[in-house]
C-alpha cells in the first residue's frame, strides 16, 4: 500500500452525511411505530417490493462484501462459489416463510414457536444459541466497519468502528423495524450499484489474462478446483446459510412482517438476486496478486484492492457501498435480537407481567445496550471476519432439523430437539477447533439430522393449531 | 507444523560451567539481545496452513519506531518463492502448495529476522471428499423433507 487511497476528512465527511440520512429517516418512520406490534413489526402489512428488498439487503452485509473476498483469498475458486451458496438459506426459507405466517399469524418471534412446538428446555437452548449467533453477527459486523474505515484511510480501526455501530445503533433505537426496512430498500439499491461497478472497473483494469498469470505463479492453489479445504467448504458454506436463515430472528421477524402472500415470493427473489453478489465481490481479491499488493489481513483484501485499482473514486464507491452493506445488516440483527430478548427473555423469564408499552420502552433499552456489547466485544477484534463468522456456524447449524421438522412435521419430541441442537454444536466446535474453519456447520448439521432422523419416518401427533392458538394472547401482551 | 528456524536443541549431558564461563555468555547474550532489539519476529498470527494460507505479522519496530517499510522473503523447499517491499507489519500468503517453507523480514537496510519455518500439508483428497459427500447426504436429506414433509404433516 501507498498510502491511504481515501482522505480521513472525507470518510468523516461521508460518514457524517450517510449517518444523518439514516437516522432521521429511522427517526421519521419510527414516529409512526407507536405500539410494540409497529415497532417491531412495521404492523405486519409490508409489501413484496420492501420485503424482498429488506431481505436481498439484510442479507448483503459486510460479510458478503468483505468475507466473501476473504474465503476467496483463503480458498480460491471453491471459496468464491460456496459463498454464494449462502443463496440457498434463502431459496429454501421461502416456503418456510409462508407457512410460518400461516401456522403463527400473530407470532413475533422464532422463539415463540421453539416454545411452542418442543417445550422450555429446547426454548432456552435454542435461545442460547440465538444470542451467541446474533452477538457474532453483530460483532463481525462490527468489525467490518472498522477494518474498513482502517484499510481505505488509516483512521484507527477502533475509530472507525466506534461511530459506525453508534450510528447503526441509534437510527435501530428510532425507528425499529419499518425504519430498518426502508432504509434497507435504498441501501440494496446502492450495494448493488456500488458492487457492479466495481466488478465492471476490475475487469477492465486487471485483465483475467494477467489475474490468472500471476495466481498460476505466485498462489496456484487458489485456481485448483480439487483444493481439499475448499471441497469441504462448499456443503458447509451451504449449511451455514441455511441454518442462519431457519433460525434466526432476523428472518422470521420478516416472515411476520411480510403482507400475507409476500414471503414466499420475497425470499426466493432476495435468494437469486443475492447469489451472484458474492462471485462479483470475491473476484476483486483474485486481482491483488496480480496489482502487487500486500495484504496484511485476509478481510482487508477488498478494500485495499478497490483503494489501489480505482483510487479515490474507487475508495468513495466502495466506502459508501460497504457501509450501506453493514449498516442494512447492523440495525437488522440489532432490531432482531432486541426482539428475542425482550419477548422470550424479558416476558418469558423475567418481567412475565409487561405490557406492550413497557415492551416497547424495554426494546429501545435492549437495542442500546445491544450496541455496546457489541462496541466493547469489537474492540477486542479476536479473529478474521471469516473466522468468527464460521465460529457461529457450528451453533445455528444445529437447528436445521428441529426447525424444519418442527415446522413441517406432527413428529419429533423437545427432548430429541434439545439433544440435536446440543450435540450439533458440540460436534461443530469440535469439527471447528480440529480441522477449520471450513467444516463446523457441516459437522453440526450431520451429528444433529443423525438425533432428529427418527422424526422423519414417524407420524407424530402434535396439534398445529397450538402454535396459532397460544401465540395469539402473546401478540395482546398477555401471555404469562 | 511450525518450528522456529535454528531454536537450540537442550543438552542432555552435564555440562560443567564454571562462574567465569557463566559470566562470558551472560555477556554475549546480552550483546545478541542488543543486536537483536530492532529487527521484527515473524510468528504466524492465523494458522491454516492445511488449507494452504496462512498470516505472518511482526510487532515491535513498526510500533515503536514508526518505521513502515520491510521486506519480506519466502523460501520454498529451498528455493526462493518470493521476495517484495510492504508497509504493514502483517502479510497473509494464500494458495501454497504443499513443501516447507521459510519465511523472513527485515526493515529496509536493516539485518533479517530469524527465519519462521513452516510446513504447508493440505487435507487428503479423501477427507475432502468425504465431508462433500456427507455435505450432499444432509442437503440432500433437507430438500427431500421440504418437499414432502408439509404433506406429511398436514397444513393447519
Amino acid at each position: 500500500m501507498t498510502g491511504p487511497a481515501l482522505p480521513a476528512g472525507l470518510a468523516w465527511g461521508l460518514i457524517a452525511l450517510f449517518s444523518l440520512a439514516w437516522v432521521a429517516v429511522g427517526w421519521w418512520l419510527g414516529r409512526r411505530a407507536r405500539d410494540l406490534e409497529g415497532y417491531m413489526l412495521a404492523g405486519r402489512r409490508v409489501g413484496l417490493g420492501f420485503a424482498a428488498a429488506t431481505a436481498m439487503a439484510t442479507w448483503v452485509t459486510s460479510n458478503t462484501t468483505m468475507t466473501a473476498p476473504q474465503l476467496t483469498y483463503q480458498l480460491g475458486i471453491w471459496g468464491m462459489v460456496g459463498y454464494s451458496l449462502g443463496a440457498v438459506g434463502l431459496v429454501l426459507f421461502a416456503p418456510l416463510a409462508e407457512r410460518i405466517r400461516t401456522l403463527m399469524p400473530s407470532g413475533y418471534t422464532s422463539g415463540d414457536f421453539v416454545r411452542l412446538r418442543f417445550g422450555v428446555t429446547a426454548w432456552r437452548v435454542f435461545l442460547a444459541i440465538s444470542f451467541f449467533y446474533s452477538l457474532g453477527w453483530l460483532i463481525s459486523l462490527a468489525m467490518a466497519g472498522g477494518l474498513l474505515v482502517n484499510a481505505l484511510t488509516g483512521i484507527d480501526y477502533a475509530l472507525g468502528m466506534t461511530v459506525i455501530v453508534l450510528v447503526c445503533t441509534l437510527y435501530t433505537v428510532f425507528g425499529g423495524l419499518r425504519a430498518v426496512i426502508a432504509t434497507d430498500f435504498v441501501q440494496t439499491i446502492i450495494i448493488l450499484i456500488g458492487v457492479v461497478t466495481l466488478a465492471v472497473l476490475v475487469l477492465t483494469e486487471v485483465g483475467i489474462a494477467e489475474t490468472h498469470a500471476s495466481l498460476v505463479e505466485t498462489r496456484p492453489q487458489l485456481l485448483n478446483l480439487l483444493l481439499p479445504a475448499s471441497i469441504m467448504f462448499l456443503f458447509n458454506n451451504l449449511l451455514f446459510g441455511v441454518g442462519e436463515v431457519f433460525h434466526s430472528n432476523v428472518w422470521w421477524s420478516r416472515a411476520f412482517a411480510f403482507a400475507p402472500g409476500v414471503g414466499k415470493r420475497a425470499y426466493l427473489i432476495a435468494g437469486a438476486m443475492w447469489f451472484p453478489v458474492p462471485i462479483v465481490a470475491g473476484f476483486i481479491a483474485l486481482s491483488a496478486p496480480a496489482l502487487g499488493l500486500n495484504v496484511p489481513s485476509p478481510d482487508m483484501v477488498a478494500p485495499i484492492v478497490a483503494g489501489h485499482l480505482f483510487g479515490l473514486a474507487g475508495a468513495v464507491l466502495v466506502f459508501i457501498a460497504v457501509f450501506a452493506a453493514l449498516a442494512s445488516s447492523l440495525d437488522s440483527v440489532l432490531a432482531a435480537t432486541s426482539d428475542l430478548i425482550v419477548r422470550d427473555v424479558v416476558k418469558g423469564h423475567l418481567v412475565k407481567g409487561a405490557d406492550d408499552a413497557r415492551l416497547r420502552r424495554m426494546a429501545t433499552v435492549v437495542v442500546l445496550l445491544l450496541g455496546v456489547f457489541t462496541w466493547a466485544l469489537a474492540l477486542l477484534k479476536l479473529a478474521t471476519l471469516g473466522a468468527l463468522l464460521h465460529l457461529t456456524g457450528a451453533f445455528v447449524a444445529s437447528t436445521i432439523w428441529p426447525i424444519a421438522v418442527g415446522l413441517l412435521r406432527r413428529s419429533g419430541t423437545g427432548a430429541q430437539a434439545t439433544l440435536a441442537m446440543v450435540s450439533g454444536t458440540a460436534a461443530g466446535l469440535v469439527g471447528y477447533f480440529t480441522i477449520g474453519f471450513y467444516v463446523a456447520a457441516l459437522v453440526s448439521a450431520a451429528v444433529s439430522l443423525m438425533v432428529m432422523l427418527p422424526a422423519l419416518f414417524r407420524t407424530g401427533e402434535f396439534r398445529w393449531a397450538t402454535l396459532a392458538a397460544e401465540a395469539a394472547p402473546a401478540a395482546q401482551g398477555s401471555r404469562p | 507444523m511450525v518450528r522456529p528456524i535454528g531454536a537450540a536443541s537442550v543438552a542432555t549431558g552435564v555440562p560443567i560451567f564454571t562462574g567465569r564461563t557463566y559470566l562470558v555468555l551472560l555477556f554475549l547474550a546480552f550483546c545478541a539481545g542488543v543486536a537483536r532489539a530492532g529487527e521484527p519476529e515473524p510468528r504466524i498470527s492465523d494458522d491454516g496452513l492445511s488449507a494452504g494460507y496462512a498470516t505472518i505479522s511482526w510487532e515491535g519496530v513498526s510500533a515503536q519506531s514508526g518505521e513502515k517499510s520491510f521486506e519480506i522473503e519466502i523460501v520454498r523447499n529451498g528455493t526462493p518463492f518470493l521476495r517484495h517491499t510492504v508497509a504493514d507489519t502483517a502479510t497473509t500468503l494464500t494458495g501454497l502448495d504443499n513443501g516447507d517453507y521459510r519465511f523472513r523480514v527485515r526493515r529496509t537496510g536493516g539485518a533479517w529476522s530469524a527465519p519462521l519455518a513452516f510446513t504447508v500439508r493440505h487435507h487428503s483428497l479423501g477427507r475432502a471428499f468425504g465431508f462433500l459427500a456427507a455435505g450432499a447426504v444432509v442437503f440432500v436429506t433437507l430438500l427431500m423433507l421440504l418437499v414432502t414433509g408439509r404433506k406429511a404433516g398436514a397444513a393447519p
